[in-house]
């Protein structure tokens, strides 16, 4: 779908970064979880390409998508400039999403920083199916520990550090040993997914994760965005495109 | 359907429209924004096949510059004989033309891969890629005139389709390539492919793109790529299909005064899905507001 959505918000959250929601027609309604979009929210060739954004939330009813993000570059710079009513044009939804299973008991969701954004719509549809969430948040200060009390509010257990000698994976470990859980998922962190890869050929855990990489066409054609990814069974690696085949994938296709 | 006449001949090929997606940027169905229906097109340009299995370049394949983009892909392809057998056939429901575009490694990859597709009657027609700057030395066959008569006139023995000859823009004179071509039993060719091009990340000191050097495309270009398309349209009198920084209907205008036939939309057609289309109804209303009947009126008119 392709639609030109109209700004209903653009609020700074803290220092660079941003949450906007948009109004749309359909793309809010076939949105799910890990899915992403690309935006252009300027006229012109500056900047040249769409930028993905990972969905920090949809809500279906109201027609509204919400975005979280981190100001880096001229994209997210000229995003931070829109105001109420301006207009901006999305392509998506894009990709595959986190695996839901409606019989997750236990489901555990890694982030750090912005890294989080994803995360918020996860939890929401866990925790809407009654799985029992355990976010584990990092970020190098409060301000960027996203959606903490959000988490708290829909029912999920929340442990976060701010500590830069602390992996929030450490305390993962420590869960995974009293708590059978049916899948975790993180985003964006090469850290955090390696430790999820430990995990996974440790104790067997279900892990995904969702992958970033610069992106020209969001869909398959341009096959600009690749990365590594690993035959289970055979080891032998190949290229998978982040847009197309992920951007989730099992931490045992993508992580060496 | 259209205000005006916008057919355009190309070999013995009919196209309803001149626009078509420029090879690589427009691809299998389930890789498409599917933002219209593909038969709005004048003809589908699939990305390059090359005659071998290839697995592409290394990673970073892409940055973005100013007005532009550059790539440096290396045509992945899962080589002639399975894309024949196994991908071919989705694009028969097709009501437009298929233009099956080859890419090689030497002159032989081009006469066997075209061996093999023979004249299959599935395709309207060939466009050989003999310009991508991301395969082997990175030196485009078209920049070598004795090897690009070579491959041409190979190749044209081996089919009856029309052939379009894709050429690169990084040679001293393109006049020259243009009428090898045409020589060599060329239908047409394309004007042209990505320029060489680099960008050096600064904090990690070292060339962004894995492959180091890819090509530039987008609006960035079209300048350079519109001299180049004046110049082959008074050297040759095989039709010319421009292909270079296409965003807007109004650079396709440019183009057919310029001497183009037809036009290929390549990168635009990311930051606007809807981009073909848009400069299909572009054309057809400035010939109508122009008091124009037809495309072929305004063709080459700036000479």
């Amino acid at each position: 779908m392709y639609e030109t959505t109209k700004v209903l918000s653009n609020e700074k959250i803290c220092s660079g970064v941003y949450s906007m929601v948009l109004q749309t027609d359909k793309i809010a309604d076939a949105s799910a979880p890990g899915q992403f979009v690309m935006l252009k929210g300027w006229e012109g060739n500056e900047p040249f390409l769409m930028r993905p954004f990972s969905i920090n939330t949809a809500d279906s009813e109201k027609g509204t998508i919400t975005f979280l993000y981190k100001v880096v570059g001229d994209g997210t710079k000229k995003m931070a400039g829109l105001q109420h009513g301006d207009a901006v044009r999305l392509l998506g939804p894009l990709g595959n999403g986190f695996p839901i299973d409606g019989g997750y008991k236990y489901a555990a969701v890694v982030g750090r920083g912005i890294g989080i954004a994803p995360m918020r719509f996860l939890v929401e549809r866990l925790t809407a199916q009654d799985t029992i969430v355990y976010a584990y948040l990092s970020a190098k200060n409060e301000d960027f520990l996203f959606h903490k009390e959000l988490f708290e509010k829909l029912g999920a257990v929340v442990r976060t550090t701010t500590d830069p000698t602390v992996r929030v994976t450490s305390f993962l470990e420590r869960d995974v040993e009293i708590i059978p859980f049916d899948a975790a998922y993180s985003c964006g962190s090469n850290r955090l997914a390696q430790d999820l890869k430990q995990l996974h050929d440790k104790i067997g855990l279900t892990a995904y994760v969702s992958l970033e990489e610069h992106m020209a066409c969001g869909v398959g054609a341009c096959k600009g965005c690749t990365h590594t990814a690993y035959d289970p069974v055979t080891g032998e690696s190949f290229y998978v495109r982040v847009c197309k085949e992920g951007p989730v994938f099992p931490v045992e296709r993508v992580v060496g | 359907m259209y205000q005006t006449d916008l057919t355009v001949a190309i070999g013995g090929l009919t196209l309803k429209n001149p626009v078509m997606p420029a090879s690589g940027t427009y691809d299998y169905f389930d890789c498409n924004a599917n933002v219209f229906p593909m038969s709005d097109l004048g003809a589908i340009v699939m990305k390059s096949v090359h005659r071998y299995e290839r697995t592409g370049n290394l990673s970073p394949r892409i940055v973005e510059t100013l007005g532009g983009m550059i790539n440096a892909v290396g045509i992945p392809s899962c080589g002639i004989e399975s894309f024949m057998e196994r991908e071919l056939d989705h694009y028969c429901q097709l009501d437009t033309p298929i233009i099956l575009s080859l890419s090689g490694s030497q002159a032989e990859d081009y006469e066997q891969s075209v061996q093999i597709v023979a004249n299959d009657s599935r395709l309207a027609a060939l466009e050989l890629n003999l310009s991508c700057p991301n395969v082997g030395s990175g030196l485009p066959f078209s920049s070598d005139i004795a090897l690009l008569r070579d491959v041409v006139t190979r190749v044209r023995k081996q089919t009856k389709l029309p052939l379009l000859v894709k050429l690169t823009p990084n040679i001293t004179d393109i006049r020259v390539s243009a009428k090898a071509s045409e020589d060599a039993g060329a239908d047409a060719v394309v004007v042209s492919n990505t320029f060489r091009a680099m960008k050096i990340d600064i904090q990690k000191k070292r060339p962004v793109l894995g492959n180091i050097s890819g090509g530039l495309s987008g609006p960035a270009i079209k300048p350079q790529n519109m001299f180049l398309v004046y110049q082959t349209y008074e050297s040759i009198k095989i039709p010319v299909v421009a292909c270079g920084g296409i965003g807007c209907w109004q650079d396709a205008i440019e183009y057919f005064m310029a001497g183009a036939s037809a036009i290929q939309v390549g990168c635009c057609n990311f930051t606007n899905p809807m981009c073909m289309v848009e400069v299909i109804e572009g054309i057809d209303q400035y010939l109508k507001d122009n008091n124009y009947t037809s495309l072929s009126e305004i063709r080459g008119l700036a000479h």
